[in-house]
């Protein structure tokens, strides 16, 4: 997950690189997504985030559809 | 994403694990847990790999840890240094991508300055959370290029 200061700069990359192009997210829903995936997890009751559990993490962020699920639907 | 049975040691282990590198600003090997936890190299190891199969630490070829999320195990394109500039173990703690910058922020409950490298240029891009809040132009982006069906496929291509 690179950095990139404008959505130009991102097709340069996928351009130059040949990368696939993926979703930008905005730097300010990465911080969110941020706390709610890594708070807790230098306790030692952390046990990991279940597929489930990270789709709504996702969600509640507003990253939502297919590029967000960790299964496709049959 | 945590298929693989994790014994109570086993995760236990994982937090040590993280609780090291965050104080030493590096990777422990297991050998060194070994001798923090008590048993052999060989059974540190193999619980090393147990943790890499459930995708709670990713190993390198050799066994060593290499991403122990949001930390990289090496020097990467993104220095975060706390807000005074140094954490405990050295200059700076190595995260894994942009996310895991602001992951390391998160992590830890502690503000950070944060230096990442333009993936074009090279040039250095310069942010921070301070106060809890981050600070960074409104307009920058984080690219994710794969879905996260595909993340588990290649960790470190992702």
């Amino acid at each position: 997950m690179l950095l990139f200061r404008s959505e130009e700069e991102v097709a340069i990359w996928v351009e130059r690189t040949a990368e696939p192009r993926g979703q930008c997210v905005p730097i300010a829903s990465v911080w969110q997504l941020a706390q709610l995936w890594y708070r807790g997890r230098l306790s030692a009751a952390y046990r990991g985030h279940s597929a489930e559990q990270a789709e709504a993490i996702f969600a509640a962020v507003g990253l939502t559809g297919e590029f967000w699920r960790f299964s496709s639907p049959d | 994403m945590t298929a693989t049975m994790l014994t109570e040691r086993d995760w236990l282990l994982r937090a040590e694990i993280y609780a090291h590198f965050v104080a030493q600003g590096r990777a422990p090997t297991a050998g060194e847990m070994a001798l923090h936890l008590g048993g052999t190299e060989e059974d540190l190891q193999a619980a090393f790999q147990r943790l890499h199969e459930a995708h709670q630490i990713l190993l390198d070829e050799a066994g060593a840890i290499r991403m122990a999320n949001p930390l990289a195990g090496q020097p990467t394109d993104y220095a975060v240094l706390s807000s005074d500039g140094r954490h405990s173990g050295g200059c700076c703690l190595w995260a894994n991508c942009a996310w895991d910058a602001l992951g390391v922020s998160a992590m830890l409950a502690q503000d950070a300055r944060i230096v990442a490298k333009h993936p074009n240029t090279g040039e250095e891009l310069h942010f921070a959370v301070e106060k809890g809040e981050l600070r960074a132009p409104k307009s920058w982006l984080v690219h994710f290029a794969l879905p996260v069906r595909r993340w588990y496929d290649d960790l470190i291509h992702t």
